[in-house]
């Protein structure tokens, strides 16, 4: 019986971790868009300083959370996140303004999509 | 994560229900939950194997969840044999009192070819000779003859039977068990006597020699050996 009792710590750990992750990743993805929504913001006011700052504060946020991402999210995700975000940065460098809202569509669809992915939906489940 | 662990408690009642309704002669010798964890588990672990990108937890939040539910399953099967019957189907008699029971079989999808094949494999060739074969929930067949064909053992014929042990491997393939020969008492002179007695003189040679407790030797030597 000790086996079975254990079993079921199990799965009930298994669907409480599972369920923490789901507002983890929820969680990080509402963050990091506020952060590259508010850059956008910022590059459309011609405030290019604030939303490099912005776009940085995003990009080190997903950086940090690297060990995380790679353990819970598939590697191609991620890339494609990474490669958004360093899009970004570099259309806010160059100052064009149009650019960095369809860089900001972009990264906000991803993180999206991401989260999405994870929620427990009957849609991301079937 | 959350997904991995709902796809996979999805999928797993599934396949229960799936095999199920295949029936008892789709298991080969496995109950239908042993089943699904055994085919599920060997794909979902080679995933993150197969495919660097793909995080590892994506194979062990799946596997543990199935293990996990397997044994939460199997331990309220014990307490619950209704639960059991749901799960694993009960066994079908398939021949009772000597007659062939042909809506079970019909309902297993056994035909008279197949269920000759299992009696042949249950060592019986005359079906004249069957009592009760029972279709059991792993797939096997379990064949009880009538009495009279139920093989002679010592107690029936009011014999006496030596009860000489497990048989313990001295030598195999070439190599002295040393723990095994201190175990049954003995040791290496009393094992060169017994080499020598079977004309051979190294322990290389010796392709099996076990030993009982009522000290009898099965002794093989090895092919080629001088």
């Amino acid at each position: 019986m000790k086996k079975e009792l254990f079993a079921a710590a199990l799965l009930a750990a298994l669907l409480s971790l599972s369920l923490w992750n789901t507002g983890e990743i929820k969680s990080l993805c509402s963050e990091l868009d506020r952060f590259v929504r508010a850059s956008g913001d910022a590059a459309e006011a011609e405030n290019w300083e604030e939303s490099e700052k912005l776009a940085a504060s995003a990009m080190s946020l997903w950086k940090s959370r690297e060990l995380y991402t790679h353990s819970v999210l598939r590697h191609t995700d991620i890339e494609t996140l990474s490669d958004d975000f360093y899009e970004l940065q570099e259309h806010i460098l160059t100052h064009d303004a149009a650019a960095v809202k369809s860089a900001v569509n972009l990264v906000s669809e991803h993180l999206e999509g991401i989260a999405d992915m994870e929620s427990l939906k009957l849609g991301s489940i079937l | 994560m959350g997904v991995s662990f709902v796809r996979t408690v999805i999928i797993f009642l599934l396949l229960i229900v799936s095999i199920r309704i295949m029936g008892k002669r789709q298991l080969g010798e496995l109950e239908p939950i042993e089943l699904v964890v055994a085919v599920l588990i060997s794909n979902l672990a080679a995933q993150p194997l197969q495919d660097t990108g793909i995080p590892l937890i994506y194979g062990i939040v799946p596997v543990l969840t199935l293990l996990a539910s397997q044994l939460v399953i199997s331990g309220i099967s014990v307490k619950w044999p209704r639960l059991r019957r749901i799960i694993c189907g009960k066994p079908s008699i398939l021949i009772d009192n000597g007659a062939i029971v042909q809506s079970e079989m019909k309902k297993s999808r056994i035909s008279l070819d197949e269920l000759f094949v299992e009696l042949r494999i249950n060592g019986v060739t005359d079906i004249a000779t069957v009592k009760h074969a029972i279709l059991e929930t792993d797939g096997t067949l379990s064949v009880l003859p009538y009495a009279e064909f139920s093989p002679a053992t010592p107690k029936v014929m009011n014999l006496s039977a030596p009860d000489n042990g497990l048989p313990v491997t001295l030598i195999s393939d070439g190599r002295k068990m040393s723990d095994n020969l201190r175990l049954m008492g003995k040791d290496e002179k009393w094992l060169d006597a017994q080499l020598r007695k079977r004309g051979v003189k190294r322990i290389k040679d010796v392709y099996l020699l076990t030993l009982d407790g009522g000290g009898n030797i099965f002794f093989a030597k090895k092919e080629g050996a001088q």
